[in-house]
């Protein structure tokens, strides 16, 4: 089957003109579902469809998200859902199209979640930098609350909702779900300790669910067709379908939403159409630039949280970029090093002063002035980086180094001994096509 | 006890609180876990790394039974990753290794991140020798830099980047560990301190007008834990361990603030905390901290002065002392006064007392210039660790934050750590309010009615519940005067004392079920307050059981010990007002006047100029020659607290003893020798009795100490009712006229900051404060040049916009530099009517944006436009800078 062909979930109806409109949206079954809870559902029932569909968060860390919505104290009011539209991660693009293209099926989602957990006020918070997915939201959310989906008492069934729109000022650490409430609360973006963990202590010391624009925006499908429908795709691990971001060298960059399990190659290969330029595969990225990278040999594992992890990576936010046999590995290294140092937050010493350090011994060792030993010394600061740190952006950090000098370490050692006599630049696409 | 578990470090077992952090617990066992952004007084952060160990739980079988070893141990579940000790809670049954090679590899890791933008400049840095960057790195750095061939690449920023006047950071050698940040947020509560920018760029900045602005800034020199705040006082001044630390207690205020006085070739270098949890904790004030300078100054009087020919001139000792002896005898005992103050010690008013009111036999014998409540019990010695307990605080007429800084900082941490319900009443808005929950700005003069009418609510609050006012009601009424003070009551329904005090009625119910439902209530209230409001007070009191609760908070260093010595009006005696008017009438002949000056103090300036100018014969026995001199037939030199042994009582009662650490204030001849000396106030008095022939034998502070620990004990608080009733003043605030309020500041720019070099900048400019309704409907801006003037007088000062003061209301410091609101006030009025008038606008953009810049340069008033010929506002002895055209 054409990818075109094959079931989706959230990219249905993405490409149906004027999706984007709430009039097409409902008149392709939208807010269906959120009718259909307000009128013959309970907020538990909802709940107890989104855990029985076992759907996981999809920023990252695959947490069945009923169940972290479950772990809410019921009793404590005001609760909070926010809505992590953060998307930051290098190689990560899923969020944006959803947002661009089909910001109703977002919000469906949204208000089913706020539903679900007893949430009158929610949070959507828009990294920065996507000014125009800000734009979006807000005119879908105009749309929305016109038609009475949003608002007091809404559609005449007594449940009151707010939704506010919130952009940060452009920092990957925002995504972080606790740096992204002291962002929302107005302080600076920074995580915090954990425990007290979100869902006892989070937006304004209330309990908050923080969840990605994905996995909400598969609640109202779950809702709609029922947990059973959503289950007959993916993995027993994790059902349903994932949104691959596709980059780097391929023929057809973008986003294919296809089921957990879907083995990298047939995305790679029928979907993207390939290594671009017929070239040969040189190495990936499964889950976005912070996961370990892969050599060829594991082109076949499939795109599933235990799989990719038996592989030696993470399947994250599957944003799957693609070098070729060409690509430049330590530029690659130093490039992504010096994303991380940039967006470092600066609150834990590994992470401030390590990345800092990362990023000239990259530096000197691209630019071919690299030194006997630069690359243990590399692996062992890179190792005194990750899980040293006060959150995990120490750990993203360190991965592409330290796996980008397991997997490809004759490279290295080639720019040591042979260092070129002028650097030459290989432009680094991530994401390009878009 | 369920509330203890035990944790393993080490291998050694520790019981501790459930919920413990594991590096207390392992401090408790004598282990070092190396640290930098943990501080025992700060919340724990996590963000250094420095602590990270390994931690395991014991591990559970399926049915929920403690796994085994196959030796029969419990099998411990290690976690994956280190964690930081520092927020690690304590668990039943935890495992900590603290020493692995695993650890030790990370500590060193951590400080090889630290030391690689390190300037290591440790030979020229200030902390040096008590810096936890250097004693951490040499006990668990490896050694060895990987980074060496890199050190160009080092950070290169700024090595000296004024804060404030009396601070400077050293952007180099911060470490980004957000213990300063912290202190002003959680203990000071004055949140402007800031990091700032992101990742390897986060930095220190303030951001606050002016900058660091806070009572406390100092404190955060110490707790940095590396030298990149420095005082700008001290530095570069000496290296720490040549200096000797002598422990004594600051008298500034009545905090009874534990210091230590460094000295380095007896000169005081520097004032720095000294650990007392029952007092000052590790804190002190910026005013203990920077403010001690004037001590050892050049400015002070070394020798006797006396009135010759109409000039003072130096006088031995003896012939000074043979002067005042023969004045003394030649009059009658009624017609000398004799008034001292808080700053003296123990012994000094205690010795004084004795010979004004036992050898020279007159009963006008006080230490203040108007009469004072006070504390009608006795307080807890434990005073501050209940305080903290506390579950409801009211605090009636009280600034701590300027009078009593450290009380100041135990309030704020019993409301916002401890969660203490805090009431705040005051005329004007405080900082405390920024922790109160219930804000009651009332009108001047209405606290009986407010306190009468939260003492109704309170009462009701039982009878409306019959189950438990039964039990309740009986120990009231069991009490004297209960049932006439309740019916007394009646008139103050919540209604009409919301309505008489200005408050929001709905808030005064709200501080009435607070304290309804209180069981461990404390009741500040400041000095000035009416012998009414503290009965008022009292009542309330009496009605919770807790008459020892009552405290009066009395800035004044020594204020509670000079009374307690007897430093107050015996039989007949004359003070305050009526004692001023006595001399100027000519009844009193002789005023013996000790560290006070009523110029300063007195409530009416015209009343104390008078009295002074008539007086027949004046003694000051002072530090420097000041205005009060000018009127003195003699002068006699005094020590301070620093150059004499002794001891205080702070403001609740706790005597703490007092370390010489300097050598009284001499002046020697070319080789060296000693030509004189001041004396500690006790000396002097001793000296006297010895001259009137009634020596009583004592030579050191010590005897007198013992006298005065044989006084009798304060008794407790007897638990009675007094009704007391309101009192409407008739009059009115004149169409067009504001009523003036007054209060204290911290930084007041009095006598002895003209020698404090460093902490004189940071007196403000003299200024009103005015409500914003009220500057808006007069076209006042901030920082306008504006003329407060009432019958008595008017001064020129720039006005502060804000909410300070209550519509309708201006407020101005009790003084500041040289303005004084004593010249404004009239003292037969119920209240002081002000006008105001803007005289010119506040500086323009540019202006204000070179004053800034004036600040970091250090010249107090430039910028500022002043009209020419008047002197208000700068510091004596300092010309305001000319006026810049703008
Ligand atoms: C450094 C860092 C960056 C992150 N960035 C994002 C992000 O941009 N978007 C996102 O949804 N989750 C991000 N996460 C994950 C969130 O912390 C959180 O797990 C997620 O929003 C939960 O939503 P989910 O359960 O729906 O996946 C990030 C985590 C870390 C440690
Ligand atoms: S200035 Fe000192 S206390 Fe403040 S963050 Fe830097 S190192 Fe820590
Ligand atoms: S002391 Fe524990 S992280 Fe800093």
């Amino acid at each position: 089957m054409a990818y075109e062909d094959e079931p989706k979930i959230i990219h249905q109806h993405i490409n149906v003109p004027d999706i984007r409109k709430i009039g097409v949206y409902e008149a392709n079954g939208g807010y269906s579902a959120w009718r259909k809870a307000l009128s013959e559902m309970s907020g538990d029932e909802v709940l107890n469809e989104v855990k029985a569909s076992g759907l996981g968060g999809r920023g990252g860390a695959w947490f069945p998200t009923g169940v972290k919505w479950s772990f809410m104290p019921k009793p404590v009011f005001p609760k909070y859902l926010v809505c992590n539209c953060d998307e930051s991660e290098p190689g990560t693009f899923s969020n944006r199209e959803i947002v661009l293209k089909h910001p109703h099926i977002l919000l469906e989602g949204f208000m089913l979640g706020c539903y679900a957990i007893g949430c009158n006020h929610g949070y959507i918070y828009v990294r920065g930098e996507m000014m125009k997915g800000y734009a979006v939201l807000r005119q879908a959310l105009a749309e929305a609350r016109a038609r009475g989906y949003v608002g007091k008492n809404v559609l005449g069934s007594g449940f009151d909702l707010e939704i506010t729109l919130h952009t940060g000022a452009g920092a990957y650490i925002c995504g972080e779900e606790t740096a992204l409430l002291s962002s929302l609360e107005g302080d600076r973006g920074q995580p915090r300790l954990k425990p007290p963990f979100p869902a006892v202590a989070g937006l304004y010391a209330k309990p908050t669910s923080v969840n990605n624009v994905e996995t909400l925006s598969n609640v109202a499908y779950i809702i709609r067709e029922g947990a059973d429908a959503f289950k007959q795709y993916g993995t027993e691990e994790k059902p349903g379908m994932k949104i691959v971001s596709v980059s780097g060298h391929v023929n057809r960059p973008g986003n294919y939403e296809c089921p957990v399990g879907t083995p990298i190659r047939k995305v790679l290969e029928e979907y993207a159409g390939g290594v671009w330029k017929g070239k040969e595969l040189k190495g990936f990225y499964p889950g976005g630039s912070s996961t370990p990278m892969l050599g060829p040999d594991k082109l076949d594992t499939p795109l599933a949280p235990k799989a990719i992890e038996a592989a030696g990576s993470i399947l994250g936010t599957a944003g799957l970029c693609i070098f070729d046999e060409d690509t430049d590995i330590v530029h690659v290294a130093a490039r992504l090093i010096r994303f991380y140092k940039h967006e470092s937050c600066g609150k834990c010493t590994p992470c401030r002063e390590g990345n800092d350090w990362l990023v000239a011994v990259l530096r000197r060792l691209d630019e071919g002035r690299g030194k006997d030993g630069d690359l243990d010394m590399l692996l062992d600061m890179a190792g005194n980086i990750a899980g040293r740190s006060f959150c995990l952006l120490g750990d993203a950090a360190a991965a592409p180094v330290v796996s980008s000098i397991k997997e490809f370490r004759a490279d290295f050692e080639k720019r040591i001994t042979n260092p070129p006599d002028e650097k030459i630049f290989i432009p680094l696409s991530i994401a390009n096509g878009h | 006890m369920a509330d203890l578990v035990t944790v393993t470090i080490d291998g050694q077992k520790v019981t501790v609180p459930k919920g413990a952090l594991v590096i207390e617990a392992a401090t408790q066992l004598g282990i070092d876990v190396p640290r930098f952004c943990y501080h025992p007084k700060l919340s724990a952060v996590g963000m250094c790394r420095m602590c990270l160990g390994e931690v395991g739980m014991p591990k559970m079988n399926p049915d929920k039974t403690p796994a085994l070893n196959e030796d029969g141990t419990p099998a411990i579940a290690m976690m994956p990753k280190p964690q930081t000790l520092c927020t690690t809670q304590a668990a039943e049954g935890m495992v900590v290794l603290s020493e692995t090679p695993a650890v030790v590899k990370m500590r060193e890791g951590v400080l090889e991140f630290f030391l690689a933008n390190h300037p290591l400049d440790c030979p020229v840095c200030d902390k040096g020798g008590e810096c936890m960057l250097q004693d951490q790195s040499m006990a668990y750095a490896a050694g060895m830099s990987r980074v060496q061939d890199m050190y160009h690449l080092r950070k290169d920023l700024e090595k000296d980047h004024p804060l404030s006047e009396l601070i400077t950071l050293d952007r180099e050698r911060c470490i980004q560990c957000a213990r300063c940040t912290r202190f002003q947020d959680e203990v000071a509560q004055d949140p402007v301190l800031e990091l700032v920018a992101r990742g390897s760029a986060t930095m220190i900045d303030t951001m606050s007008d002016p900058p660091f602005d806070s009572h406390f800034s100092g404190n955060t020199i110490d707790i940095c834990p590396v030298g990149a705040l420095t005082s700008r006082d001290f530095r570069f001044k000496a290296r720490v361990w040549e200096l000797k630390n002598v422990p004594t207690i600051s008298m500034i205020d009545g905090s009874g603030t534990n210091i230590f006085v460094s000295q380095r070739n007896e000169t005081m270098t520097r004032v720095i905390p000294r650990d007392n949890e029952a007092v000052n904790e590790c804190w002190i004030s910026d005013r203990d901290r920077f403010g001690l300078d004037y001590v050892d100054n050049d400015a002070r009087l070394t020798q006797p002065l006396v009135r010759r020919d109409g000039t003072l001139q130096p006088a031995t000792w003896d012939e000074a002392l043979q002067l005042v002896m023969d004045k003394l005898k030649s009059v009658q005992p009624q017609q000398v006064a004799a008034v001292g103050s808080g700053k003296l010690t123990n012994e000094g008013a205690l010795a004084m007392a004795h010979l004004f009111k036992e050898v020279v036999g007159t009963p006008n014998v006080d230490c203040a210039w108007q009469p004072a409540i006070a504390t009608p019990g006795k307080p807890s010695a434990a005073f501050y660790e209940e305080l903290e307990n506390a579950d409801v605080i009211l605090v009636v007429g009280a600034n701590p934050n300027e009078e009593l800084p450290i009380l100041d900082l135990r309030l704020k941490k019993a409301a916002f750590q401890r969660k203490a319900h805090l009431i705040n009443c005051n005329t004007y808005k405080t900082p405390l309010d920024r922790v109160a929950k219930q804000t009651l700005v009332h009108s001047e003069g209405s606290e009986v009615a407010l306190l009468n009418g939260l003492a109704k609510l309170v009462h009701q609050s039982w009878t409306d519940e019959p189950a438990q006012s039964e039990a309740l009601q009986k120990g009231v009424e069991g009490r004297a005067g209960a049932m006439a003070w309740i019916d007394s009551l009646g008139p103050y329904s919540s209604t009409r004392a919301a309505e008489i005090a200005g408050v929001d009625e709905a808030a005064l119910r709200a501080a009435a079920t607070a304290i309804a439902g209180s069981e461990r209530l404390f009741l500040l209230v400041g000095e000035d307050a009416s012998p009414a409001t503290l009965a008022a007070l009292q009542n309330l009191a009496a009605l919770k059981s807790r008459s020892d609760y009552v405290v009066v908070l009395h800035p004044e260093a020594n204020a509670m010990g000079v009374r307690r010595a007897g430093l107050a009006p015996g039989e007949g005696g004359r003070s305050g007002a009526p004692l001023l008017d006595a001399v100027f009438k000519g009844d009193i002949k002789v005023l013996y006047v000790v560290a006070n000056n009523p110029l300063v103090r007195a409530a009416d300036y015209e009343a104390a100029k008078s009295a002074l100018e008539t007086a027949d014969f004046v003694v000051a026995q002072t530090l420097f020659q000041n205005d009060l001199t000018e009127h003195s037939d003699v002068v006699l030199p005094a020590a301070t607290f620093l150059e004499q042994e002794g001891t205080t009582t702070n403001f609740h009662g706790k005597v703490q003893p007092l370390k010489q650490g300097l050598l009284p204030r001499e002046r020697r001849d070319e080789q060296g020798s000693t030509l004189s000396a001041c004396a500690p106030d006790w000396v002097i008095f001793t000296r006297l009795m010895q001259l009137l022939g009634k020596d009583p034998g004592f030579t050191t502070a010590a005897q007198w100490t013992q006298q005065f620990r044989a006084l009798p004990a304060t008794p407790s608080a007897e638990p009675k009712f007094s009704p007391v009733a309101y009192e409407a003043s008739p009059a009115v605030v004149p169409d067009g006229s504001f009523r003036l309020l007054t209060g204290p500041l911290l930084m007041d720019g009095g006598e002895s900051f003209n020698y404090c070099d460093r902490l004189k900048r940071v007196v403000p400019e003299p200024y009103v404060q005015i409500n914003r309704s009220d500057a808006r409907r007069l076209g006042i801006e901030h920082k306008a040049l504006v003329e407060v003037k009432s019958a008595r007088g008017g001064v020129q000062v720039r006005a502060k916009v804000g909410r300070v003061a209550p519509p309708g209301t201006v407020w101005m410091p009790r003084r500041l530099r040289d303005v004084q609101a004593n010249r404004m006030v009239e003292t037969d009025k119920p209240f002081t009517a002000v006008t105001l008038t803007k005289l010119e606008d506040a500086p323009r953009e540019e202006a204000a944006h070179q004053q800034e810049s004036a600040v970091t340069s250090y010249a107090p008033g430039v910028g500022e436009r002043r009209p020419a010929g008047s002197t208000q506002g700068s510091v004596p002895g300092e010309q305001a800078a000319p006026v810049a055209t703008v």
